[in-house]
This record gives C-alpha cells, structure tokens and sequence, in this order.
C-alpha cells in the first residue's frame, strides 16, 4: 500500500507541474470552475445504499448507484485543465458465504453467519484524487475532453447480522474488520463533454471507465469460495463491491464557471 | 432634401471637372446616405410584403413571398458589398440621363433609384424593387449618351413590367406541374422557361424603344450601336496593337518571339446559338429592334441631351475606374493593355504609369512563385490586340520579367519619389532579384556598345517547333541558355547608377540571406510549438469590419434562411465587439447593417476595405502589397492602427444520410430505439466560423482561425473562440 501511496503522488506531483505559459483564454477569461458530479451505475446486479438492485428477487427497474463528486478544476494551457476531486460513496454489498464471528458489542457471544441477501454489508467510500483533462479540437474548458484521473481512496466496511440477535431482540449484531478503514488506488478515463450556459453554468458529461487496486483480482476469487476471518472476508468483498462499482460510470454533472 | 440634392449636383460636377487623372483618386460615394442602404434586407422585406394581394392562390402568394424575400436578401448583399456607388459623378450623370428618358413618367422615375456598380463586366441589371444597376464597364465601352438612354429605357421596362417576379412565378408553376405545364417533360419545361426569359428581353428591347426612348429626342442611330456594345462586350474599350516599347528597357529589347501569335480572330458571330441562354443573340435582338426603327423619323434627335462634354468626362473616369477594377481583380495583363490604352490620352498620367507598374510588379511575384498562369488569361482564349501581350506575360522567362519590371518600376518610382506607394513597389520588387540569385554585379553599370545590343544578344524563346527535338538536344539547349546572362545584365543601366537603388539592392541581398539562415535554424518542432502556444500580438486597437453570418437548412425547399442569417449577423456583430471590449481591444466596428445617413465616410472606408479584402483573398497565399496600397494606408491612418479583423460565421443544417447502420443496430439493440427516433428525425449540424487578423501595411495574415462544430447550439463555441482569438491577438509573449 505504501508503494501505492508513492505512485499516487507521483503523478499528482507530475500532473501539476505542467508548464503555462501559453495563450490561455478559459472561457471569456474564466478559468477556474467548481463543480458537483454525481457519478451514476446502474444498479443492475449489485445493490445500491438502500439494498436495492434491478435483478433482485424484487425488481427495481430505476436502482441506481452514485457516487458524489465534488471537483475544483482549473484551466491551464489551451487545450488542458488540472483539476482535484473529493468523492464519497456509500452503498451495499453483498455476504454470502457462512463464517464464523463474534459480536463487537460482547465478544464472548459468537455465531456463524448467514446474513440475508443485500441488507448486511456497508461499505463507506472516500476519495481524493487529482485528474488532467485533454479537450480535443477546442479550447479548454469547452467541449470534448478525455480525462485522466487517479485517486487514493479510503473505504470503511461494516455488516450487521439481521438474523441475530442478542440480549434483546431488537439489537442487531454488528461485524466490524479488526482495522476500520483501508486504502487502494483508483485510476480512471473519462470521455465526456462540457458545455458553457449563460457564461456561468458548466454541464459535465461522460462515461467513465476505472479499474480500482483495492480487491479486483480476489473479486474474482472470492465468490462463494472464501474461508477465513471476518475482518477479512469484509474487506474483500467490500473490495470487490468497490472495483465492481467504480468500472463503468455516467457522468452528469453540474459547475460554476467561478473567475 | 431638395437643397441638399442640388448642393450634391453642384458639387460632383466640381468633382468632375476636377477629377486630377494625373493622380487619379477612387470613385467615393458621396451626401447623405440613400434609404436603400440605410434599410436592413428583414424591413425592406416587411414593407415588401404588404404589396403582395391577399385574394391571390395560396401558392402563388407563398412563392411572391419567398421571391421578394431572396430577392430583397442578395440585393442587399449587393448593396453592401462595397461596389455600388452613389451620388458620385458618374451615378450623377446616370440620373440626369434617367430623368431624361422618365420625364413624361414622373411616378415611374420616383419609384427607380440608379447606382453605379464598380466593376469591368459590361452589364446593366434591374432589380423587381426599382434598383436599376448600371456597371463602369458598360459606362466605359458606350460611344455616346444617347447609348445609355437606350440601356436605361430596357431596363426600365424590366421592371415596370415587373419580368422578374413573373418569371420566377412560371417557374415556381413549371414545377408544381400546374396549368398548362402538366404534361410536359422537365427538357420542355427548361426550354419554355428560357423562352420566356427571351420574349421578356424582346419586351425590355421593344418597349425601351416606344414606350421611353421614343419619348425623349435621343438619336435612333445610337440604339444599333448598344447592339455592338453588347457583341464586343469581351473586348477593351479599344483596339489598338500594344506598343511593346513601353515595357523594354533602354539597353534592351524583350524578344518579338515572346509576342509572337497566330491572333485570334475577334469573333464576329452575332448569331450564336442562343436557345440555351436566357438572352436572344444579338443578330435576333438587333433585327427585331431595326425593323420598328425604321418606321421612325430620325430627324433633329440628337446624341447628346444633358451634357456631351459630362458624358466624356464620366466615361473617361469609368475607364480608370476600370484599370483600377482590373488591378483589384488581379488581371494584369488586362490591366497593362487598358493602361496603355489610357496612355494614349494622358502620356505623363502617373496613375496610369503606377498601374503598370504595379501589374508587373505582381507579374513578377506570380512568375517568382510559379502561379502566373492564375492571374495571366491564357492567350489562346483572348480576342483582340491584347492576346500578344498574354503571350508575353506568360512565356517570358522569371528573370528577364524581374529584370524588366525591376527596371521600369524603378525608374517610375525615381521620376516620383515622394509616392510612397511607387516606393513600396520598387523596395518589393527589388527583394526577388537576390532572392532569383541574382547578384548586384551581374548588372552593368555602362551601356552596352550598341552595335552588339542586337536580337542574338537577347535571351531565346523556346519556339513550339523545337518540341521534337530529342531529350538530350533539349538538355543543352537549356545548358546554353542557363549561361546566356549577358544581355539581361544591361537591364538596369538606367537605374543601377542611382545611390538609393544601389543601396536598396545590398540592402535586400543581405536581408535576403539574413531571412533564408532564420528559415533554416526554424525548426519543425519550434514552429509546431509555436503555433501550439498561440499567437500573442500585443495589438490594442483593431478595425472589425462587418462581421457575417449565413444560415442554410438542407432540408427546407428555400434552403438559405435570409432573415435569420441577418438576425445572427447582428447578433455576431455585438459579440464580437463585446468581446473584444472584454479583453481591452479598442475596436471600431464598420456593420454594413447599421449606417446612419450623414455616415457616408464610414461607408466609402467599409467599401475599400471590402475591394481590399478581396483582392488579398485573390492572391491566396501570397503577401502582394496591395494596389489600394495609398487608400488603405491613409485609412490605417485614420483609425490608428495597422489592423483589420473579419469574421464569420457559416451555419448548416444537413439532411443525414447513411441512416442504415443505426437502424440496423437498433434492430439487434431495441432499447436505443428513442435516440434512433431523434437521430433519423434531426439535421446533422454544422457550424464553422472563421475569423482573420491582417495587416493592411503589408497585406500579412497576423493571426487566422478557423473551427467548425457539430452542435445544435454553438454559441458557448462562438464565444469562447472569438474571446480566445482577441485574448491571442491582444496579449504579450510572456518568456517560459
């Protein structure tokens, strides 16, 4: 991980030091943009934060998953823009396989689990990245654009049994990994557009495609085959949610052409 | 309104009589500025309108509709373009000779204004709002006044018999396939429309004749010699051998075999086949007119009502006024012949003598570039005394051109020195001798001995007949001509002992080799990032002349959109300015929309702008000083500053073709369906703009740009791009 971290400011520090001394015109002058994107998956085999998913035993045909981009996005040579962005996501996951716990409220009580579908597993994502955004054939930060993002990311897994109870029956047993937060590294392209409304709003749009180090590769090792504590076992599939959930992205987002 | 239209008739006939054709100045429009320029196309439009009848046929209204409005919309375009010419002396005569033949019809002359167009065609055009347009080059070739009442009366037939709307409405009726047009095939259709379009030129020529032309006291001789007018109308005003010793230099004779030419017959035929042209042949025309002629009494008509002595005088002015069309339209050799021409009036007119050197001046850079044959009609297609020099201009080798016109401009130029025109010329044209490796001491300083200076001393022509000659024979042929330089060097004996020409020529030898080491250590790589990084001037004050804008639907059966395309030009107009005041530009913004009638100077400088434009865009890539080089720079002057920006705007929608592959995938993909509705239902977009920053010293592109967008709605586009192209012109280079 702490090779990760290394990376990360590696190409933070890279993207930064792009040389400005072009003609740069921003938009009448307005370089500077600050904006909200929610990032939107449609939810169609993993649940979203209410546990809901389109191919559930119940189908939710407009189950969605967003994301919450918050962006600071500066314009920086004619066709470039630097920009730094703060993302939190919360949603499920999914705790299929039966292992043993203990209840962090009395640890002497344990049980072996056999959560129900969708309802058990949270998992709390925040983000912080850096990204550069090419615009092609137009002037920054106007029209189409690919945009290169890499972003260090911290998630929070927790899981309640519902089918537990102790002392009294209205308690939940909660299950929390032994460290409450982990880190991974999150690299995406985006293709997407911007345009210019009243000289003030900037419309985002794009599709984004992200590969996420945090649990990708026991994603596809973990399914129905994983034994072992879990703390563990939360943080990979916690992990796997997150890589699933972080491949393939809608932008639509919404800015102030600040100065 | 009436003392200011007295005051303006007292004045042009001072400016007649006092027009200098020594130092001949460009025709200016003149007094207050007419409702016809003043009006913008969507108000004439409006007032239009209301004359159409309500109780017409649904179609037939809506096709008067669509005709007034394209109508009022190109003559609009004509209007502003910077070529048509009021209350200046020769729109002066044209009225007075106007009032002439519309005296008995005093409502009729009310209703038709006439203005001059500045150009070298032979033509006379009525518009179906009353605007009779009569050319310099019509004015220029007519032997007498009595000539132009003839044209004035045809035209004005054109429009009181209303010809163009009613053939406009038969065709709108061909193609509906209505009436007696519903069984015809599309051939029949087309031939009966030109039919028409002859019967109404039959009309124009009967009517003219006794309806108006009989009316006054003109001479019906002159009417056959309109005829002429008309069959010769490709030729110069004369026809005269050219004098090729205005070219040669003292010590040297341009080869006769350059001139050398089997000359085309001037072609006689006035009976051409004419049933694919909208106009009878002039043998039809002349016989239809001659046989009511005959019936008339000619006795006590004259040539002459208004004034024999304004009409040479105007005429006259017409000619230079043509010279100067020829030398905007980069015709030189056209231009060259005319000035001849000319010469034989006015031998010392510097004017004119500045108009040759000027055509070989251009000559020469076009030779230097290998483009002659863009701006030098090919002979074999020129009628007339003119065909020789064509030849010569084309076939004259780069060097002994350069050397030739070298020569003449500079002697020109020493005769009058303080023309800072002449001296632009003579400092331009003496940059592509060092540049055609020539050296300063290839020239002789001393004349040649003269018994030597004969035919053999000059460089040879390469004759036709030699074009069978082998490979190898041709190979030394060239070897021997590359080594015969010695006659060339007595070129410049008349001007090379001159200090400053001396001076002059080190003076572009070094340059020349200084420029040729810079183009060297440029880089690729500098050069792409330079252009990467954008331009930055550091120019705060521009002229913006009238921004444009044409919107075009594919899919709509009148397919240009007139009143939205000059909504938008208004719009683009103000944004421009918007946005250069944005970026700290001080602008002064010449709309051909927007002219109040006391702003006639601003018209005149948008129309010698506009001329200025548009013989720099003739030149494409090539810097040429311009030949309106003293006009322009005398503007530079007023509006202080060296910089002229144009831009615009062109936007399409288009119908989409090759619909195919979305409808396939949305048979493999059903749910795309909706957006493959909207795909197959919407236009294809397209928006370019275009915007130039040129120097009107140097005639140089500073800064250019051109983009295009495919979006519904561009203007974040336009904006952004038009901001960032002042941002470029207006900042400073700032170091790294």
């Amino acid at each position: 991980m702490e090779q990760a971290k290394k990376i990360f400011v590696i190409i933070l520090l890279l993207s930064i030091n792009f040389n400005s001394y072009s003609q740069v015109s921003g938009y009448l002058g307005k370089k500077f943009i600050i904006s909200y994107t929610p990032e939107i998956t449609y939810s169609l085999t993993n649940p979203n934060y209410k546990g809901n998913c389109v191919f559930d035993v119940k189908l939710h045909p407009f189950a969605i998953n967003m994301k919450h981009n918050g962006t600071v996005e500066y314009v920086v040579a004619r066709n470039l823009s630097l920009g730094v962005d703060f993302m939190y996501w919360k949603t499920n996951f999914y705790l299929k396989n039966n292992f043993s716990y203990h209840n962090i409220n009395d640890p002497t009580q344990s049980g072996t689990f056999n959560g129900k579908f969708g309802q058990q597993g949270i998992v709390k994502v925040m983000g912080f990245g850096a990204y550069i955004k090419i615009f092609k054939r137009s002037l920054a930060p106007l029209g189409a654009y690919t945009k290169i993002k890499t972003m260090l990311i911290n998630y929070s897994p927790t899981a309640t049994d519902t089918s537990f109870s102790y002392m009294n029956k209205s308690e939940l047993a909660y299950i929390q990994p032994s460290k409450k937060s982990y880190q991974g590294i999150f690299i995406s392209a985006t293709w997407g557009k911007h345009r210019i409304i009243k000289n003030l709003i900037v419309l985002d749009m794009g599709f984004e495609i992200g590969t996420c180090f945090c649990g990708g590769m026991k994603y596809l090792i973990s399914k129905n085959s994983y034994s072992g504590i879990a703390s563990e076992y939360l943080k990979t599939e916690s992990g796997a949610r997150i890589f699933g959930g972080m491949l393939i992205n809608f932008n639509i987002g919404i800015g102030l052409l600040a100065f | 309104m009436r003392k200011t239209f007295i005051l303006l008739l007292l004045f042009s006939s001072y400016f007649i009589k006092s027009q200098d054709f020594n130092n001949y100045q460009p025709l200016k429009c003149q007094g207050p500025i007419p409702e016809d320029f003043r009006k913008t196309a969507s108000e004439k439009f409006e007032s239009n309108k209301t004359k159409i009848k309500t109780k017409e046929k649904g179609y037939i209204k809506k096709a008067k509709e669509t005709f007034i409005l394209e109508s009022t919309f190109y003559n609009d375009l004509i209007l502003q373009s910077g070529v048509i010419l009021f209350n200046d002396p020769i729109t002066n005569y044209i009225n007075k000779v106007g009032d002439v033949v519309l005296n008995d019809f005093l409502e009729l002359r009310k209703k038709i204004r006439f203005y001059t167009m500045k150009s070298q065609v032979v033509n006379a055009y009525s518009s179906d709002n009353g605007i009779i347009f009569i050319t310099t080059g019509l004015i220029s070739q007519l032997e007498n006044e009595a000539q132009l009442a003839y044209i004035i009366s045809h035209e004005v037939v054109h429009y009181a018999k209303k010809h163009q709307i009613s053939g406009y409405i038969e065709k709108v009726k061909m193609e509906k396939g209505t009436d007696n047009y519903k069984k015809m095939s599309n051939t029949d259709k087309l031939m009966l429309s030109l039919k028409y379009s002859k019967n109404d030129e039959y009309e124009a020529d009967k009517l003219g004749l006794t309806d108006y032309y009989k009316l006054t006291n003109y001479n019906y001789k002159a009417v056959d010699g309109v005829y002429d007018v008309l069959q010769f109308s490709d030729l110069p005003f004369d026809i005269i051998p050219f004098d090729k010793n205005i070219l040669n230099p003292e010590y040297y004779k341009i080869n006769d075999e350059y001139y050398k030419i089997e000359k085309k017959e001037i072609d006689y035929k006035e009976d051409k086949d004419d049933s694919e042209s909208t106009h009878p042949n002039v043998k039809k025309r002349r016989e239809a007119v001659n046989s009511i002629l005959n019936e008339f009494n000619n006795d006590g008509r004259q040539f002459y009502i208004v004034s024999e002595d304004e009409f040479k005088i105007v005429r006259k002015i017409s000619r230079y006024e043509v010279l100067r069309q020829y030398l905007l339209e980069a015709d030189y050799a056209s231009a060259i012949y005319n000035s001849f021409l000319l010469l034989k009036e006015e031998p010392e007119s510097k004017y004119i003598k500045t108009a040759i050197a000027f055509s070989l001046y251009a000559c020469c850079e076009y030779k230097c570039h290998s483009t002659i044959s863009s701006v030098i009609t090919s002979y074999t297609k020129v009628m007339g005394e003119q065909s020789e020099l064509n030849k010569m201009l084309t076939k004259i080798k780069k060097d002994e051109l350069l050397c030739i016109a070298t020569n003449y401009i500079w002697k020109t130029y020493l005769a009058n020195n303080s023309d800072p025109f002449l001296k632009e010329i003579a400092y331009g044209v003496i940059k592509e001798l060092p540049a055609s490796k020539m050296s300063f001491d290839d020239f002789s300083l001393k004349p040649p001995d003269t018994n030597k200076l004969k035919e053999s001393d000059t460089i040879k022509v390469e004759d036709d007949s030699k074009k069978n000659d082998s490979k190898y024979s041709k190979i030394k042929k060239n070897k021997e001509k590359g080594k015969d330089k010695s006659a060339l060097g007595f070129t410049l004996v008349e001007v090379i002992n001159n200090q400053e020409f001396a001076t002059a020529f080190k003076q572009a030898t070094e340059s020349y080799k200084e420029e040729d080491e810079y183009n060297k250590s440029l880089s690729k790589k500098a050069k792409r990032k330079l252009a990467k990084r954008g331009a930055s001037l550091g120019v705060n004050k521009i002229i913006i002349l009238d921004p444009f804008y044409f919107k075009y639907d594919e899919r709509k059966k009148d397919k240009v959109l007139c009143l939205e395309s000059e909504d938008s030009q208004f719009k683009l107009s103000n944004l421009t300015k918007e946005s250069a005041k944005k970026v700290g530009i001080t602008t002064q913004v010449i709309s051909s929309k927007k002219f109040d009638e006391d702003e006639v100077d601003l018209f005149n400088d948008m129309s010698f702008f506009k001329e200025w434009i548009n013989e720099r865009f003739v030149h494409e890539d090539l810097d040429l000083i311009s030949s309106s080089f003293t006009t322009i720079n005398g503007l530079a002057g007023k509006y202080q500053t060296n910089y002229l920006y144009f831009n615009g705007v062109v936007n399409l929608k288009l119908k989409r073709h090759n619909l195919a592959g979305i409808i396939l995938s949305t048979v493999y993909f059903p749910v795309i369906l909706p957006y493959t509705i909207y795909f197959c239902a919407s236009p294809e977009y397209k928006t370019y703009y275009y915007g130039l920053l040129l120097d009107l010293k140097t005639g140089k592109v500073k800064f250019s740009v051109i983009d295009n967008f495919n979006y519904i709605s561009s203007n974040d586009f336009l904006k952004s791009i038009i901001y960032d192209s002042f941002n470029q012109i207006k900042s400073l280079k700032k170091s790294k």
